[in-house]
C-alpha cells in the first residue's frame, strides 16, 4: 500500500511541475522554439530573418503561403503548417503545428473542407473569436454540380445520378486560379493590416499588378489552344479550367479530395469519356493513385503528365508555380 | 446476362483485378481455414496491420513494400513468442501490444515523411483496380508455396486443429508447427497486401474460412468451400463497385462478410428443422 501511495504521489508530483512549468513558459520563448522548428518546413518563399523576432502569420499550405509572404514581407515570419511535399487533403497535425496555430497572430487557411486534419481545430480557433481568415468565404465559391459530370448521355445516365452526392459540395482548389485570388487579395490585406497593426497598401498594390500580369499571360497562353479538355488526378482543376476557357471532363478519383477511393464503374466511366472526346493526356497530381493512374494509361493510349498542383514543386513564387503547371498543361494539349 | 460479364471482357483492370482478388482467395482458402481452425483470427489481423510501418519505411527509403513487410512481419512473430516466453502475460496480450505498437509506428512515419507517396490509406485498402502484373506473380509465388507447405505438414497442422495433444502424441513438435502456420499466415498477407490492401486480407483470410468450417467437416472440403465462397466474393464484389460506384476492396470484403451471415442464417434454419425430425420419427416409430 505505501508503496502504492508514494508512487501516487510521485505522479502527482510530477504532473503538478509539468503544469507549473507549462504555465511559466512565456510566450517568447515557445515562439523562438517554434520559429527553429519550423524552419525546416516553412515555404521556400518565406525569407528567413530570425535576428528580428517579427510576428508569425500562419498559412496552412505552401502555395497559399508563397502569396501571403509576398503580402507581409518584412512585416512577419510567415510559418506554414503543411510540409511542401505532402498531400495536404489528407495532412494530420502534430500537437506542436496545433501550439503554433493557436499562438499565430494571424492564421489564413483555404477552408472548404480542404485542408481535412485540420479543419476541426481551426473552427474551434475561429469559434473562439480567433484570427482566422478562410479564403473561401472571400471568393466565388464553385460548386462541384452535374456539370463535373462526365456527361456522356445513354445509358449510365442513371448511373451518374447514383454518384451524383459524390460531386455535390464545393470545391476548394482555388489556388490554382490566379483570378480567384485576386478575388481575396483586398479582404486578407486588410484583415492582415489590422491584425498587424500596419499600411499593407503598397504591398496589396504590388501584388495585385503581379497576379493581373500573371492572369494575363496564362490567359494569352490558353487562347492559343484549339480546344482544352482536361482530364485529371481527382477534381482539381476546376477554378482554372473555368478562368481560362477549359473545361473538366473526368478524373482519376472523381472527387473533390484524394481521400476518396475510385470504384470500378468510375474508371470504367472514365476510360468511355477520353474515348469520347479524344483526350490524349492525363493531368496526375500528388495523391494519385498511380497504379491505377498507369492502367489507365495503358487502357486507353494516353500520356501521364504529373503537375505539381497542390505543393509548390520546387517553384519559388506563387507565379512562378502557376507558370509551371499551366505551361505544362498548355504544351501537352497544343 | 451481358451486365454480368462485359464489365470483365471491356475492361483489363478489371480482368487483373480479379484475377488478382482470386489468387488472394485461393490463398486465404488454405490459411484461412487454419487460422479459424486454430483460432489464429487475431494474430491475423495483428500481422496484417503490424506490415504498415515496414511498408511505410521501404516506400520511404525506396526498396520495394514486399521487403519490409517481410521484415515486420519477422519482427512482429519474433516479440510475440518472446513476450509470450519470456513473460507471464498471455499470447493475445503479446500479440495486442505488438499490433498496436507497430501500427502506431506506421502512422508515425507516414505522417512526418514529407514525400510520401503511398499514404496509410492506400496501404490499407490496396489499389486493387490498379494492380500490376508483378504483383500477380508474387501472389502465384506464394499460392504455390503455401500450397506445397499445406500438403507436405497436412497431417500435423490437421491433427493441430484438433487438439495439439493429439499432434504431440503423434509424434509432431507442436510449436515448429505453430510457428509454420504463422509463417503462412504471414506469407499470405505480405503477397497479398500490395494490390488488395491489408483491409482485404484479413476479411478474405477470415469470412471465406469462417463459412467453410460451418458447412464441411473435412479440412480439405473446408479450403474447396472457402475457396468457392472467396472466389464468389470478389466476382460479386468487383461486379457491385462496376455498377455501383462502390470501392472495390471493401465490397469483396462486404459480400464475403455477407455470405457467411447467410451461410449460418441457412444452417442454424436446417439444423433446426433436422433437429425438429428427429423426434417426430421417434414418435412415429410406436
Amino acid at each position: 500500500m505505501t508503496k502504492h501511495r508514494t508512487a501516487a504521489l510521485a505522479i502527482t508530483f510530477a504532473l503538478g511541475t509539468l503544469g507549473l512549468s507549462c504555465s511559466s513558459n512565456d510566450s517568447g520563448t515557445t515562439d523562438a522554439a517554434t520559429d527553429a522548428a519550423n524552419e525546416t518546413t516553412a515555404a521556400p518563399t518565406t525569407t528567413a530573418a530570425p535576428a528580428v523576432d517579427l510576428p508569425d502569420v500562419v498559412v496552412t499550405y505552401s502555395v497559399l503561403a508563397s502569396v501571403v509572404s509576398e503580402l507581409v514581407a518584412g512585416v512577419a515570419d510567415v510559418v506554414t503548417i503543411i510540409p511542401d511535399g505532402q498531400d495536404p487533403h489528407e495532412f494530420e497535425p502534430s500537437a506542436k503545428d496545433l501550439e503554433t496555430i493557436n499562438n499565430a497572430v494571424f492564421v489564413v487557411a483555404n477552408g472548404l473542407e480542404f485542408e481535412e486534419g485540420l479543419e476541426t481545430p481551426l473552427e474551434r480557433l475561429h469559434d473562439d473569436g480567433g484570427p482566422v481568415f478562410f479564403v473561401g468565404e472571400h471568393i466565388t465559391v464553385r460548386e462541384m454540380s452535374e456539370a463535373d459530370d462526365h456527361g456522356h448521355g445513354d445509358e449510365t445516365s442513371q448511373k451518374e445520378d447514383d454518384h451524383a452526392h459524390d460531386h455535390g459540395g464545393v470545391d476548394p482548389h482555388l489556388w490554382l486560379s490566379p483570378g480567384t485570388m485576386l478575388e481575396m487579395l483586398p479582404a486578407l490585406t486588410a484583415e492582415l493590416a489590422t491584425a498587424l497593426n500596419t499600411n499593407l497598401d503598397a504591398a496589396l498594390a504590388d501584388v495585385t499588378a503581379e497576379l493581373t500580369a500573371l492572369d494575363k499571360e496564362i490567359a494569352a497562353l490558353f487562347a492559343k489552344l484549339d480546344k482544352c479538355e482536361l482530364v485529371t488526378g481527382h477534381d482539381e482543376l476546376g477554378y482554372f479550367a473555368d478562368r481560362y476557357g477549359c473545361e473538366t471532363i473526368g478524373a482519376v478519383i472523381p472527387s473533390s479530395t484524394t481521400t476518396s477511393e475510385a470504384s470500378a464503374g468510375e474508371l470504367a466511366e472514365l476510360k468511355a469519356v477520353i474515348a469520347e472526346h479524344g483526350a490524349t493526356v492525363v493531368f496526375t497530381s500528388l495523391g494519385t493513385p498511380q497504379d491505377v493512374a498507369a492502367q489507365v494509361a495503358k487502357e486507353t493510349g494516353v500520356e501521364l503528365v504529373e503537375l505539381s498542383t497542390h505543393v509548390m514543386g520546387g517553384a519559388g513564387s506563387y507565379a512562378e508555380f502557376v507558370r509551371t503547371f499551366a505551361t505544362q498543361i498548355a504544351d501537352a494539349l497544343a | 446476362m451481358s451486365w454480368l460479364v462485359d464489365p470483365f471482357s471491356t475492361n483489363e483492370f478489371l480482368r487483373q483485378a480479379l484475377l488478382a482478388s482470386v489468387l488472394v482467395a485461393l490463398l486465404c482458402a488454405i490459411t484461412g481455414t487454419y487460422v479459424v481452425l486454430r483460432g489464429l483470427s487475431f494474430v491475423g489481423d495483428a500481422l496484417a496491420h503490424g506490415v504498415v510501418p515496414g511498408i511505410a519505411a521501404a516506400l520511404l527509403i525506396g526498396v520495394s513494400g514486399i521487403f519490409g513487410a517481410a521484415v515486420s512481419a519477422a519482427v512482429m512473430m519474433t516479440g510475440i513468442s518472446l513476450i509470450t516466453r519470456k513473460s507471464r502475460l498471455s499470447s493475445d496480450t503479446a500479440i495486442g501490444l505488438l499490433f498496436v505498437g507497430m501500427l502506431a509506428l506506421g502512422v508515425i512515419i507516414t505522417s512526418r515523411s514529407r514525400t510520401f507517396v503511398g499514404d496509410i490509406t492506400r496501404i490499407l485498402f490496396g489499389e486493387l483496380l490498379g494492380v500490376k502484373p508483378s504483383d500477380l506473380w508474387w501472389q502465384f509465388v506464394a499460392l504455390v508455396v503455401v500450397g506445397v507447405v499445406a500438403i507436405v505438414a497436412h497431417r500435423p497442422f490437421v491433427l493441430m486443429s484438433i487438439d495439439d495433444g493429439l499432434a504431440r502424441t503423434s509424434g509432431f513438435s507442436v510449436p515448429i508447427f505453430h510457428s509454420l502456420m504463422l509463417v503462412l499466415v504471414g506469407i499470405t498477407v505480405i503477397a497479398s497486401f500490395q494490390s488488395v490492401g491489408t483491409l482485404l486480407v484479413l476479411g478474405m483470410l477470415i469470412a471465406p474460412a469462417a463459412s467453410g468450417a460451418l458447412i464441411a467437416r473435412r479440412v480439405s472440403t473446408m479450403m474447396l468451400v472457402a475457396a468457392a465462397y472467396g472466389v464468389l466474393a470478389s466476382y460479386t464484389g468487383l461486379l457491385a463497385s462496376y455498377h455501383f460506384n462502390f470501392a472495390a476492396g471493401g465490397s469483396i470484403v462486404f459480400v464475403a462478410v455477407v455470405l457467411f451471415a447467410i451461410t449460418a442464417l441457412v444452417r442454424s434454419v436446417v439444423v433446426r428443422r433436422a433437429a425438429d425430425e428427429i423426434p417426430h420419427q421417434h414418435e412415429h416409430r410406436h
